[in-house]
C-alpha cells in the first residue's frame, strides 16, 4: 500500500510539474532558512551552557540612583561587594572579581604586542567557571602577585618550541605594559569557546592588580570599576536573596552617604548574560539581542509557514481536480483513514523533498550567509567529530513531522471527505469552506510580506537616518591613534605631546591634533557628585559624563564654543593643583537651569572634595555616543594621560603617505610603542552594526517571504484561471476587451491583498513602535510610509496575478472553447 | 441476493428537493444480469449508486444476501463494497497516475491481498482480457476499449459477487463495446450477478430481464431469457 501510496504521490508531482517546483521550491527556501536561523539561535542560546555550575552563577548588577533617579545601571561595582557578600551571606558560595583591561601590552623577547582582551582575575576564577586548564603550576593560580595564566594560542604563538606540551610553558615571563616586574605564567587555558560571553587571552592576577593600581582594587567603597560573578549555593532562592540586598546596601553605603548615590544590587544570571544585557552598561562580554534573536526565530516560522500554506491552498484548489481519483479509489474500498494516508505520504514526500534540496541550499549558503549578516553558523554539520550531529537531526526531523502535519492535514481532510457518489457521473463538487479557508490563508501570508515590506523600509530608513544626522561634533577625516601607553607621564610628556603636535600640523594633509581619554563613540567615566558651589548644598548635585581633553581638541573636531572659550594651552600643567579650567556641554548648563553664558564662570566640585573647578567655556552638545543614546551632559578636563588616544585631522591628499608620516613622527616622539590607528568615522558607524546587520537580515527574509509568498499566488491564480478557461472564451465571444479580463481574474486576489494590507498596518506599527525605542533619537511613524508600503506590494502581487491574467486574456476564445 | 423495497431517495439542493427514486422495488436473484434502461434523469445512476452502496436511501430497504444494510455507517457499507461489488463506469475512471497493473491491483490493496497472490491474479486477469502487452502503460496510453477491458479487470479482480456497470459501452465503438459485453456474458455465465444500466436495447439483451425507469420509478419488467 505504502509504496502504491508513494508511487502515485511521485508521478502527481510528476504530472503537475509547475505546481511541484512552486511547492518544492518555496519549501526548500522556507525550510533552508528556517535551518539556518536554527544553526544560529541554537548558537546563541548555548552561550555559557558548559559550565557545570552554569544554573548557580550571577552576575552583580548595580544600579545607582540620585535623587530617585537611575544614574548608572550596570555590571561594574566595588571590589568589596564579592567578598562582603560571601563573608556575610552563606547563599554565596564562591564569588570571583575581575577587573577589565582593554589594552593590555605584553612584551616577551622583545616581541610586542597589545592585546584586546585581558582581564585581571582572583585566584577563584577557575573556580567559578569551567574554562579548562592544560597546564598549571599549582592547584590554585592566580592567587601571588606577579602571576598569570595564559591562552592555548598565545602559548603557541609565543613558545612554538613546547610544541603543545605546555607544561614546558609553566614559569616563562612575559612583561605586561610598563610594568618592571615579570609576571610569571602559571598555567595554560584552552581557548575560549565561542559560545563564552567572556572572551580573553591572558588573566592576570588580581593581586598584581591590585598592587600596580593601589589597595583600593581591594577594599573601596567609592571606586566601582571591577566586575563579580557569584556561586549560589544549590537551591538558593535567588529572589529572596536579593531582597536581602537591600538590607545590604543599607548596612554598607548608608543611603548616600558613602558613594554618593542609593545602591541597589540584583543578580543576572550567566545564562542570561549573552542575550539580556542590552540596558546593562560597562559589558565586558560578547552580547546580542536576545529579542532579535527570538524575533529571528518568529519570522523564519512565518517564512516556512507561508510556504507551508502555498502547499495547503495549491492541494485544495488541487483537490476539485483530485476528487475523481479519490472517488475511483473510494469505490473500490479504500477507507477514509486509508485516503487520508496518502495524502499525508504525499505531504511527507513533498516535505522531505523540500528539506533535502533545502540542506543543499544551507551548504551552499552558509558560507556566505556567515560572511554577510556576521552571525555563527559554522555549527551546521551532520557530524561533529565522528560522532552524529543527533541534535540537528532531531530538529530536521521535527521539521518534517510539523511540516506534514501542518502541510498534510487539510488537504487529507478535504479530499478524503469528498463524497464520491458525484464521482459516477464527474461531477466533482466545490466546496465553500475551503475557498473561504484558501482565501484566508492568502491574506493570512500577504500580511506578513506587507507588514514585513513595511518594518525593512523603515528599519533601513531609521540606519540612514541615524548615520546622517549631524552629531554636534565633526568626525569625518579624523585619524584615531592608541596613547603612547608604554611611556611614562613625566615632566616632559606634555612637550613631547606638543612636539608631535608641531611636526604633524607642519604636513600639507594634517590639519590639527589632539588627544583625548575617549575617541567619539566610546563609553564616556562619570562623575555622580558634581555640584555647582554657588547651590553650597550637597544634595543639589548631578551626575555627568567626562572626558579629558588637550587644548586641540575643539579644532580637530570642529567644536565652537557657544559662550566663554575652549581650552589653552597654559590651561595645562605637569602639576595637578595648577589645573582648574573645565569646558561644559550645552546641557551641563540646562542640567543647572541656566543659559549657557550664565554657566561661564560658575564654579564646581567633584566627588564633595574641596577643589573648585572653573566653567571656562560651553561648547555645543556633541553626541559622543550612537544615536540610541539621548545628548548626555559632559564636562571635559584639560588632561594630558599616556593612554589618551590621539586624533588626527586629516584633509584629502595621499592617505597612505600622510599615514606613514603620522606613524614616523609618533615612533621618533614616543618610541618603544606600537602605532595603531583608525578612522573615527568608521568606528562611529560600527556602533550601528548590529542594526546594520538586523537591517541586512531583515532585507534578505522579507525578500525571501515577497517570494515564496508571490509563488503562492502564482500557483493559485495559474490553476483558478484555467478553471475559469471556458467562462473566460465565453466571455470574450461576447465581446469581452483583454483588460476586462485581467480585471476579471486579478480583482478577487486584489482585494485579498487589500485586506492583508489593512490587517498589516497594526502589525507592522507594533513591531516598529516596539524595535524604534532602542533609539533616542528615531524616526516618526507617519501614515503614508505604510500605505508606500502597503502599494509596493500591490503592485507585486498585481504584476504576478497579472501576468497569468494576461497571457489568458490574450489566447484566442475558440482554444478554451474546443478544448471543452 | 440484492432486494429493495419502498426505496425513496430525495435531494435536496438550496430550496428544490428532488425526488431521484420513488418508492421503488427491485429483487435481483443471485447469478442474474440485469438490465436498466430509461431516459435520461429517470433515476437509474441514483439506483446504482444506491445499489453500490455508494449513497444511501432516504427511506425505504435495502437488503443485501438478507441484511438491511441501507443505513450502516459508511466504514461498514465500504467494508462489504470492497469485499462483494465490482464497477464499471461509462468513463472507465481509471487512475490516470497508475499503470495498467496498478489499477488493476489496486482493490486487493484494500482487501489486503499478499503481494504475490496479487500479481497472479492481475496478469491472469490481464492475459484473459488481452492486454498484458500494456501492463506497464499508463491509462491515457490505450484505447477507449482496452481501457474500458482494465476498468473490467479491476471490477472483478477481488472475486465481487454482483458487478454493477454504468453504460459500460457508452464510450465504446461497437466492436470495442462487443467485446466488453461478452465478458460481462461469461462472468455472468460463471455465477457472478450483473446489474448493468444502459440506453441501448442492443446490449440490454444481453441480459435476462429489463428493468424500465420513468420519473424515479420502475415501469416495466420484462423477463429477456430464463437464467440458468
Amino acid at each position: 500500500m505504502f509504496v502504491t501510496n508513494l508511487k502515485l504521490a511521485i508521478r502527481t508531482l510528476l504530472k503537475n510539474r509547475l505546481q511541484a517546483i512552486i511547492l518544492i521550491g518555496g519549501l526548500s527556501m522556507g525550510m533552508a532558512t528556517c535551518i539556518l536561523l536554527l544553526q544560529y539561535i541554537s548558537f546563541e542560546l548555548s552561550f555559557d551552557q558548559f559550565n557545570h555550575k552554569k544554573d548557580q552563577i550571577y552576575r552583580v548588577v548595580n544600579e545607582r540612583f540620585q535623587n530617585g533617579t537611575s544614574v548608572q545601571k550596570g555590571t561594574i561595582t566595588y571590589p568589596t561587594i564579592g567578598p562582603t557578600l560571601k563573608a556575610d551571606y552563606p547563599e554565596v558560595k564562591q564569588y570571583t572579581r575581575l577587573s577589565y583591561n582593554p589594552d593590555l601590552y605584553i612584551r616577551y623577547d622583545n616581541e610586542l604586542n597589545k592585546l584586546n582582551n585581558g582581564f585581571a582575575a582572583d585566584e577563584h576564577f577557575f573556580e567559578v567557571f569551567d574554562y579548562p586548564l592544560l597546564a598549571q603550576d599549582a592547584l590554585q593560580v592566580l592567587d601571588e602577585t606577579n602571576e598569570m595564566v595564559i591562552s592555548k594560542t598565545i602559548a603557541d604563538q609565543y613558545f612554538p618550541a613546547a610544541k603543545g606540551n605546555y607544561n614546558a610553558v609553566l614559569g616563562e615571563g612575559f612583561y605586561i605594559d610598563d610594568h618592571e616586574d615579570v609576571f610569571k605564567v602559571v598555567g595554560v587555558f584552552d581557548d575560549i569557546p565561542t559560545n563564552s560571553h567572556l572572551q580573553f587571552d591572558v588573566l592576570i592576577s588580581y593581586a598584581s592588580f591590585v598592587r600596580y593600581v593601589g589597595a583600593g582594587a581591594n577594599d573601596s567603597w567609592t571606586w566601582s570599576d571591577f566586575y563579580h560573578y557569584l556561586v549560589l549555593e544549590d537551591g538558593t532562592d535567588v529572589a529572596a536573596f536579593e531582597d536581602k540586598l537591600v538590607g545590604f546596601s543599607e548596612q554598607y553605603f548608608r543611603g548616600v552617604e558613602v558613594s554618593g548615590s542609593d545602591e541597589v544590587f540584583t543578580l543576572q544570571p550567566l545564562l542570561a548574560a549573552h542575550l539580556y544585557s542590552q540596558d546593562l552598561e560597562y559589558e565586558i562580554g560578547e552580547t546580542a539581542n536576545g529579542r532579535a534573536v527570538w524575533m529571528m526565530l518568529i519570522i523564519a516560522f512565518f517564512i516556512l509557514l507561508i510556504a507551508w500554506i502555498n502547499y495547503v491552498n495549491l492541494s485544495s484548489v488541487k483537490a476539485i481536480e483530485r476528487s475523481k481519483e479519490v472517488g475511483i479509489r473510494k469505490v473500490v474500498g479504500a477507507t477514509r483513514q486509508q485516503l487520508m494516508r496518502q495524502f499525508f505520504t504525499e505531504a511527507a514526500i513533498v516535505n522531505t523533498i523540500s528539506l533535502v534540496f533545502a540542506l543543499g541550499i544551507v551548504q551552499l549558503l552558509s558560507p556566505w550567509f556567515a560572511q554577510n549578516f556576521e552571525i555563527a553558523v559554522e555549527e551546521f554539520s551532520f557530524f561533529q567529530g565522528h560522532t552524529l550531529n543527533t541534535y540537528l537531526f532531531l530538529s530536521l526531523f521535527a521539521l518534517i513531522v510539523v511540516g506534514v502535519l501542518i502541510s498534510g492535514a487539510y488537504p487529507a481532510y478535504l479530499l478524503s471527505s469528498t463524497r464520491i457518489s458525484s464521482v459516477l457521473k464527474g461531477i466533482y463538487a466545490k466546496k465553500s469552506g475551503s475557498a473561504t479557508l484558501r482565501k484566508s490563508l492568502v491574506v493570512f501570508q500577504f500580511m506578513i510580506s506587507i507588514a514585513l515590506i513595511t518594518a525593512t523600509w523603515m528599519v533601513s530608513r531609521q540606519i540612514s537616518y541615524m548615520s546622517k544626522q549631524d552629531l554636534g561634533f565633526d568626525i569625518n577625516q579624523v585619524i584615531s591613534i592608541n596613547g603612547p601607553e608604554l611611556s611614562n607621564f613625566d615632566s616632559t610628556f606634555i612637550d613631547r605631546i606638543n612636539a608631535l603636535k608641531s611636526e604633524l600640523t607642519k604636513h600639507p594633509n594634517i590639519k590639527a591634533m589632539s588627544t583625548s581619554s575617549r575617541e567619539p563613540g566610546e563609553r564616556m567615566g562619570r562623575i555622580f557628585q558634581a555640584a555647582l558651589v554657588a547651590e553650597k548644598s550637597m544634595d543639589q548635585h548631578f551626575t555627568s559624563n567626562f572626558i579629558n581633553v588637550d587644548h586641540s581638541y575643539a579644532d580637530t573636531y570642529s567644536l565652537i564654543p557657544t559662550a566663554g572659550r575652549f581650552f589653552r594651552r597654559e590651561d595645562h600643567s605637569n602639576d595637578f593643583n595648577q589645573i582648574s579650567s573645565i569646558v561644559v556641554t550645552e546641557e551641563v548648563a540646562r542640567k543647572n537651569g541656566m543659559e549657557p553664558e550664565e554657566m561661564v564662570g560658575q564654579r564646581l566640585t567633584f566627588g564633595g572634595r574641596e577643589k573648585q573647578w572653573e566653567v571656562i567655556g560651553v561648547v555645543p552638545d556633541f553626541h559622543q555616543r550612537s544615536l540610541h543614546h539621548a545628548i548626555e551632559p559632559i564636562i571635559l578636563f584639560p588632561f594630558y594621560e599616556p593612554y589618551n588616544s590621539l586624533s588626527v585631522k586629516v584633509s584629502g591628499g595621499d592617505i597612505g603617505q600622510t599615514l606613514a608620516f603620522i606613524e614616523q613622527s609618533y615612533l621618533s616622539v614616543f618610541p618603544g610603542n606600537i602605532f595603531i590607528y583608525q578612522f573615527v568615522d568608521e568606528q562611529f558607524q560600527r556602533l550601528y552594526e548590529a542594526d546594520a546587520r538586523f537591517s541586512n537580515i531583515l532585507s534578505f527574509f522579507t525578500a525571501l517571504t515577497i517570494l515564496i509568498a508571490c509563488l503562492g499566488l502564482f500557483g493559485l491564480t495559474s490553476y483558478m484561471t484555467f478553471l475559469r478557461t471556458k467562462e473566460i472564451g465565453i466571455r470574450k465571444v461576447l465581446g469581452a476587451s483583454p483588460w476586462s479580463i485581467i480585471n476579471l481574474l486579478s480583482k478577487d486576489f486584489l482585494r485579498l491583498i487589500l485586506v492583508a494590507f489593512i490587517l498589516a498596518i497594526p502589525l507592522a506599527y507594533l513591531f516598529l513602535d516596539n524595535w524604534l525605542n532602542n533609539f533616542a533619537y528615531k524616526l516618526p511613524l507617519e501614515w503614508w510610509m505604510f500605505v508606500i508600503a502597503g502599494v509596493a506590494a500591490i503592485l507585486i502581487a498585481y504584476l504576478t496575478i497579472g501576468f497569468q491574467s494576461f497571457r489568458v486574456a490574450m489566447t484566442n476564445p475558440a482554444n478554451s472553447l474546443r478544448s471543452e | 441476493m440484492i432486494k429493495i423495497e419502498n426505496l425513496i431517495k430525495t435531494y435536496q439542493t438550496d430550496e428544490v428537493e428532488t425526488t431521484a427514486l420513488n418508492k421503488v422495488n427491485i429483487d435481483i436473484k443471485q447469478g442474474e444480469f440485469v438490465s436498466v434502461m430509461g431516459p435520461s434523469g429517470c433515476g437509474k445512476s441514483t439506483l446504482m449508486n444506491v445499489l453500490g452502496m455508494i449513497d444511501s436511501p432516504t427511506q425505504g430497504n435495502y437488503y443485501f444476501n438478507g441484511e438491511e444494510i441501507g443505513h450502516l455507517s459508511e466504514r461498514k457499507r465500504s467494508d462489504i463494497r470492497k469485499h462483494n461489488l465490482g464497477f464499471v463506469f461509462q468513463s472507465f475512471n481509471l487512475i490516470d497516475e497508475l499503470t495498467v497493473f496498478e489499477n488493476v491491483e489496486l482493490p486487493m490493496l484494500y482487501t489486503k491481498v499478499p503481494s504475490s497472490e496479487r500479481k497472479k491474479r492481475v496478469e491472469e486477469l490481464l492475459k484473459n482480457m488481452n492486454i498484458m502487452h500494456r501492463k506497464n502503460h499508463f491509462p491515457q496510453q490505450l484505447s477507449g476499449g482496452q481501457q474500458q477491458r482494465v476498468a473490467v479487470a479491476r471490477a472483478i479482480v477481488n472475486n465481487p459477487k454482483v458487478i454493477l456497470a454504468d453504460e459500460p459501452t457508452g464510450n465504446l465503438d461497437s466492436a470495442n463495446g462487443d467485446d466488453v459485453m461478452k465478458i460481462l456474458s461469461e462472468l455472468n455465465a460463471k455465477g457472478t450477478t450483473i446489474v448493468m444500466v444502459t440506453h441501448s436495447q442492443y446490449c440490454a439483451e444481453f441480459g435476462n430481464r429489463i428493468i424500465r425507469m420513468l420519473d424515479g420509478q420502475v415501469v416495466t419488467e420484462n423477463v429477456v431469457k430464463q437464467y440458468l
